[in-house]
């Protein structure tokens, strides 16, 4: 169809009165209970009625907005004119995991953000129409009808299957080259297995979009730590690879310093993720991995972020009594997405703000029984951009605890920096990569996500994962660095 | 080698040959310091003497003398004495309750080659938290350079998730990258045993249902096992 002629039957100056479609979710007292997904997704009927809201703009915003660039305009008028396949692959052009960042991705800070309607009244549903054109694909694709490109007789390397190395990875295979992700844990995701509950994101969904790619040609390695069981050199010089991409995520968890966090009911927010989520701890004993029993006991996540907020709503799944987050600056600087802030809220999490916990306390026989808090105020805007916290004297209280979560980021992992030569990095560890074409100082070696900027999003690791997979082309077709 | 004590290593050791475990990843963490240190005694308690072998022979090879000191709780649990005594200039043996070899503990013969003027460059001691806990406690006062290598539980062996983190010197440490070996005399012991105990209960649990439902337990791993098989013969 040609997408600049609208189909849309609603005239554009009745779109801004429709309201936005809501999401259906399940019930908040039913969700607090299950691990189940919160939001269940639009049907056909409300996918159009949302889709038909779009002011179809001559300039639209959203694609500009967006890390990987979807054209968003173009997908929704396909929703609109009922065609949701062409839809799909209209997403697919520039976004190969849909379903993942329909779900996952900030909408608010990204293409929802820049949405002209969002102005007036609510932004379009964005978000949530690529969450259901892309659940629709599933259930309506054959995947033998996915194509293999051309071989193009290269070879590369992905390290890390997280969302970066994923949208290499996909890039890439459809350009013709021999990819091949390596994975240091035995299932594939990353951080979206590892670190995003089911709740938020069923595994079910990531396992279709790598099963996917498997489809496209990507070729997949778990067990295999780089840096480690194998180096970077060893793939380039020993295995053949003409180019490598590393998107290990930053991995390595930040601790607070403070006394108390070797107590036993003190967690990283990737320990108590990963027993979770990768381990599957919440159907211990049907599963090994165990986790504390804190049902009806008291649990504080430290954080304001999306992990934050995994970590406490997993909590409460599991039985948590009362549910705290600790933030030591307010909700308006909370960087988590304001849905789950929201689904948090309905389910009973606590949020205290501007608190700081200066302390863990013990029972006396080495195991967490409370946490020391001081109440703070917010000073004047530091490096962030963010007004700082400023500790309130005086003020200092303690909460009862039996378990402590520890969100308040991560660092760089060290493993591949210090076992690949000539590799620079920043003073914080983290891998230096140009901002455009992520090529590190390496020759044929690129870096892109957490790893080079630190803790972010899945959609800003998708982003450089894109990038740099248009670079890593560049160079295998031209030969030169 | 593996000894069974839980769920997971009596799963282990009821694996038959050909049969496979689906994950397996390694090696991680940093190499053992090999050089030329001198006289080197290597320490091994229970099945800590597995992991203390390989070093042991690797520190013989680097033209080190070797005293080896094998402890176990009773003579069915002294492992790989012909092998030890292979890599070692001597070779001295415990059992806890005297059932072979010399009654007492592996310090007991530390203390005696302290006490009889050998001179000491370095301690390797392998075994449980207390054995390791009881050496480091000894040599300190001799001012013996000891390393032991340290188990706390972990989960993906890479640096992701600090659960394995020891206290060393008063900071945080991460078993799975900084280790697993650890200069014995900077190690907060009482940290490392309250943090292996977090889920004693939950083990306990996991070893109780084991017991009760071994059989069609075992019959559904050797089933899953034929599966796998079966499946790679596809060529899948």
């Amino acid at each position: 169809m040609n997408p600049t002629k609208s189909l849309n039957p609603v005239p554009i100056k009745e779109r801004m009165k429709v309201p936005r479609q809501p999401m259906p979710e399940q019930a908040a007292v039913l969700r607090a209970a299950n691990f189940k997904e919160v939001n269940l997704g639009y049907s056909e009927e409300l996918a159009r009625r949302e889709a038909q809201r779009c002011l179809e703009c001559a300039k639209p915003v959203c694609i500009n907005d967006c890390p990987v660039g979807v054209k968003v305009k173009e997908f929704v008028q396909l929703i609109v004119a009922g065609d949701f396949m062409a839809a799909a692959a209209k997403i697919r052009e520039d976004n190969v995991l849909p379903a993942i960042t329909g779900r996952v991705c900030p909408q608010e800070d990204h293409c929802e953000g820049g949405c002209l309607m969002g102005k007036k009244v609510q932004p379009l549903g964005i978000g949530y129409l690529e969450r259901f054109v892309a659940d629709y694909e599933q259930q309506h694709m054959d995947r033998s009808t996915i194509r293999k490109a051309q071989p193009s007789g290269k070879r590369v390397a992905i390290v890390g299957s997280g969302p970066s190395g994923l949208t290499a990875a996909g890039d890439l295979v459809q350009k013709g080259h021999e990819v091949h992700v390596f994975e240091a844990l035995h299932e594939l995701g990353g951080v979206l297995v590892y670190g995003i509950p089911e709740f938020r994101l069923p595994k079910q969904i990531i396992r279709e979009q790598i099963d996917y790619m498997r489809a496209m040609g990507v070729h997949f390695e778990t067990n295999v730590v780089i840096g480690k069981t194998v180096t970077v050199n060893e793939l380039m010089e020993e295995e053949g690879f003409d180019a490598v991409f590393i998107g290990t995520g930053a991995g390595l968890p930040v601790f607070m310093g403070i006394p108390g966090e070797h107590l036993n009911g003190v967690y990283s927010a990737n320990e108590f993720l990963t027993r979770i989520n990768l381990m599957h701890a919440y159907e211990f004993p049907n599963f090994d991995e165990p986790m504390l029993d804190f049902r009806g006991k008291n649990v504080a996540v430290i954080g304001g972020g999306n992990t934050a907020l995994d970590a406490i709503r997993s909590a409460l799944r599991l039985g948590a009594g009362k549910a705290y987050v600790l933030y030591r600056r307010s909700e308006a600087e909370m960087p988590a997405r304001k849905e789950e802030v929201k689904h948090a809220k309905e389910e009973g999490i606590e949020f205290r703000v501007l608190t700081n916990p200066i302390e863990f306390l013990s029972d006396g026989k080495g195991w967490l029984s409370g946490v020391r808090c001081m109440r703070m105020e917010l000073g004047e805007p530091d490096a962030s951009g963010r007004r700082r916290p400023v500790p309130i004297e005086g003020s200092e209280f303690e909460i009862p605890l039996s378990v402590a979560v520890i969100a308040i980021g991560t660092s760089a992992n060290p493993l591949i920096q210090s076992t690949t030569p000539g590799l620079a990095t920043n003073k914080r560890n983290y891998i230096e990569a140009d901002a455009v074409t992520q090529r590190t100082s390496r020759k044929g070696v690129f870096a892109g996500g957490d790893i080079v900027t630190g803790s972010a999003t899945v959609i800003l690791a998708m982003g450089a994962g894109r990038r740099a997979a248009k670079s890593i082309h560049e160079y295998l077709t031209a030969g030169s660095w | 080698m593996v000894q069974s004590i839980g769920k997971t290593t009596h799963l282990l050791n009821s694996l038959e040959t050909g049969e496979s475990i689906r994950d397996v990843v390694g090696p991680l963490g940093k190499p053992s310091e090999i050089e030329r240190f001198g006289t080197v005694v290597v320490m091994g308690g229970g099945v800590g003497t597995a992991m203390a072998y390989p070093t042991a022979a690797a520190l013989k090879r680097a033209d080190n003398r070797v005293i080896a000191i094998v402890g176990a709780r009773t003579k069915e649990l002294v492992i790989l004495e012909r092998e030890m005594s292979e890599v070692s200039d001597e070779l001295l043996i415990t059992t806890d309750d005297g059932t072979y070899a010399d009654k007492g503990f592996v310090t007991d013969k530390l203390r005696q080659v302290i006490e009889r003027g050998t001179q000491i460059d370095l301690v390797l001691a392998i075994g449980p938290i207390p054995m390791m806990r009881a050496v480091a406690d000894l040599t300190r006062s001799h001012k013996i350079r000891t390393v032991v290598s340290l188990n706390p539980i972990m989960i993906d062996g890479t640096g992701m998730c600090g659960g394995c983190r020891v206290l060393i010197d008063g900071k945080s440490e991460f078993a799975c990258v900084d280790g697993p070996e650890f200069d014995a005399h900077r190690i907060n012991f009482d940290v490392l045993v309250q943090r292996n105990a977090m889920y004693r209960a939950a083990e306990q649990k996991s070893f109780e249902d084991f017991q009760r439902e071994r059989e069609s337990l075992l019959a559904k791993v050797h089933a899953e096992q034929e599966a796998e098989c079966a499946l790679q013969g596809d060529g899948r």
